[in-house]
């Protein structure tokens, strides 16, 4: 992993001197990991997509100041963070409203029976919630850590704070789905004790 | 009644970024508290249903826009968005201010005595202190970021 994150910098160095193919390889790498985070906020994979190319087209403008500092992608976040967060506060995007067609599409794609299907509907609808009600340091971190599979220390140089405090920010935010994921069972369980 | 710090670290243990004597503690409080045990499971059926939600694969429109955009200038209405905004805006208007406020003194010749240049430098750097810095911490030094690098305080002061 580490080689790979060095290859990173080092392909990003490359972008600094023009190299436009370095960046094609630099974006199939983290593209979908962009998508996704960017899809966090604002529901829409759409949108996500807007985002994202607004992210990377950032990227490849500031290459020529970039500085190996920190590992590549911790860097990419932190872009990410910042582009969605300025984003979501001009009143853009709102974060987290999952739309019709992208709920189904999402649950098409992984071929889920129509139950199954509905339940996750559900669940995306209760972890968007949730979403919904963190702070924001709450719904970056929790993002990275569950969607991302980032490590806290990584998260903590991303976000620039202590890993104490990113451990508290995703037990925060994993407490918060969990209720409201306790909430959508206790429904579900209550409608199908009346049916 | 469950033990609040170890409460705190339910999460991390089931994440797996606990020191090893850490883990150590909260197995042992585990073992000792079947409340706590019930919330470490819930905690890690959380975790499992929400890291099995589908989620978006990106589009080939996307590499195609992208790739596209490389060679693409700003146009000058985008550039004037960009710099209209207030994120950029302010800060622009603080610099504006602090030039105004050494053209005065300036002016004012043999009565004050023309800054030297490094205090123009210090001034520059207090004026705009806060975004300097976050250029520094994300290895940015372009003018075209000041608007990613602007909401980085704003995003540390959120609890």
């Amino acid at each position: 992993m580490l080689v790979e994150e060095d290859e990173d910098a080092r392909l990003m160095q490359r972008v600094s001197d023009g190299d436009k193919a370095a960046f094609a390889t630099l974006f199939d790498r983290h593209q979908a990991s962009i998508v996704r985070f960017a899809w966090r906020f604002v529901g829409s994979q759409g949108r996500a997509e807007e985002l994202a190319q607004e992210i990377f087209l950032k990227l490849y403008r500031s290459a020529k100041s970039y500085r190996p500092s920190a590992k590549f992608k911790t860097f990419l976040f932190r872009v990410a963070t910042n582009h969605c967060l300025n984003e979501v506060r001009r009143g853009d995007y709102k974060v987290m409203e999952p739309q019709k067609d992208d709920a189904r599409d999402s649950s098409e794609a992984v071929g889920q029976r129509p139950d199954d299907a509905l339940e996750g509907k559900q669940l995306e609808a209760a972890v968007g919630e949730a979403l919904r009600g963190m702070s924001e340091r709450e719904r970056v971190a929790f993002s990275m850590c569950r969607f991302e599979g980032m490590p806290y220390r990584d998260i903590a140089s991303a976000l620039d704070a202590s890993e104490a405090a990113v451990k508290s920010l995703i037990h925060r935010a994993t407490l918060q789905v969990m209720k409201q994921v306790d909430l959508l069972k206790a429904g579900l369980s209550a409608t199908g004790s009346e049916a | 009644m469950i033990d609040h710090p170890i409460e705190d670290d339910l999460t991390a243990y089931v994440d797996g970024e606990l020191s090893e004597l850490d883990m150590q503690r909260v197995k042992a409080a585990l073992a000792a508290d079947p409340k706590l045990a019930a919330l470490e499971q819930a905690l890690r059926r959380t975790v499992a249903s929400v890291e099995a939600l589908p989620s978006p694969q990106p589009s080939q429109a996307l590499r195609r826009a992208v790739m596209n955009g490389l060679d693409a200038p700003m146009t000058m209405g985008e550039r004037l968005q960009k710099w209209m905004r207030p994120s950029r805006l302010m800060p622009a208007l603080g610099m504006a201010a602090a030039a105004a406020l050494v053209a005065l003194i300036a002016n004012q010749g043999a009565q004050v005595g023309p800054l030297h240049e490094a205090e123009e430098e210090q001034l520059y750097v207090a004026q705009n202190f806060d975004v300097l810095e976050d250029l520094d911490l994300a290895g940015l030094e372009s003018a075209e970021d000041l608007e990613v690098i602007a909401a980085m305080n704003s995003l540390e002061g959120t609890p």
